[in-house]
């Protein structure tokens, strides 16, 4: 009687090699999954990020203080960690109906590259830049 | 084939994972937000996030611990477990920090 290869069962099925390919399409989803996620979680910070940048320039006194302020908000996010090179800030402001900083609105535009390695936990090469812009009017009243 | 089934479940734990990461992401942050308000502090943050967690996972978020630290830049951490796919007891935990400058 001939004996049946490892690969197959009984009934001469490969079913065993299916299975393989099945488990190898289920770790690369695992992968995959990790790396979406923590692509999610990046791009979750980075808007927050913008958020609070955005919100420290609205309530700065002029506009080269709010400069100041957003990237300071920046530089001392957890965003300086993950992203690599350090994340970047930029800054523009519309004016109010009468030419003036206060009554306006500033916009915090906030980019963050990171490399595919650390997003998918494996040898990946390139990068991704996730970049969130946030909005807020600027405060008419000084504290 | 018990391998395939392990890796599979293992596949759901972590979209079970990510999903509750995200909502206790998003609880950090409105607490991070509201603590850092001119006239917010660390107890009207951290029942935020606690509000934004019930609110959202309140069937599945146990043993929820929400910490905020006051300062300059105020942080909240919010910790507790995630859902699992087979049970309760196979949940992770997962641990996010949002942090915010203080207004004022």
């Amino acid at each position: 009687m001939r004996r049946p290869e490892w690969w197959r069962d009984e009934d001469g099925v490969v079913a065993s090699v299916e299975m393989m390919y099945l488990l190898v399409f289920c770790l690369a989803a695992l992968l995959f999954l990790g790396f979406l996620g923590r692509l999610h979680a990046t791009g979750i910070q980075v808007t927050n990020t913008s958020q609070a940048a955005a919100r420290a320039a609205s309530i700065a006194a002029t506009p080269a203080e709010a400069r100041a302020a957003a990237q300071e908000v920046v530089a001392s996010s957890a965003l300086a960690a993950r992203c690599a090179p350090s994340p970047s800030a930029t800054m523009a402001w519309q004016p109010s109906a009468s030419g003036t900083w206060r009554g306006g609105s500033v916009t915090v535009r906030v980019s963050c590259t990171v490399r595919n390695q650390s997003l998918s936990g494996v040898w990946s090469p390139g990068s991704r830049t996730i970049t969130m812009t946030d909005t807020q009017p600027i405060d008419r009243y000084r504290r | 084939m018990v391998a395939v089934v392990l890796v599979m479940l293992l596949l759901f734990e972590s979209v079970a994972y990510w999903h509750a990461r995200n909502v206790y992401d998003e609880a950090a942050a409105e607490g991070a937000r509201v603590a850092a308000a001119f006239d917010g502090s660390c107890d009207d943050g951290v029942a935020v996030a606690r509000a934004v967690v019930q609110r959202t996972a309140g069937s599945w978020a146990g043993s929820l611990s929400i910490t905020c630290i006051d300062g300059p830049v105020v942080s909240v951490t919010v910790d507790g477990r995630t859902p699992g796919v087979l049970g309760s007891a196979l949940g992770a935990r997962a641990s996010v920090t949002e942090t915010a400058p203080k207004e004022g």
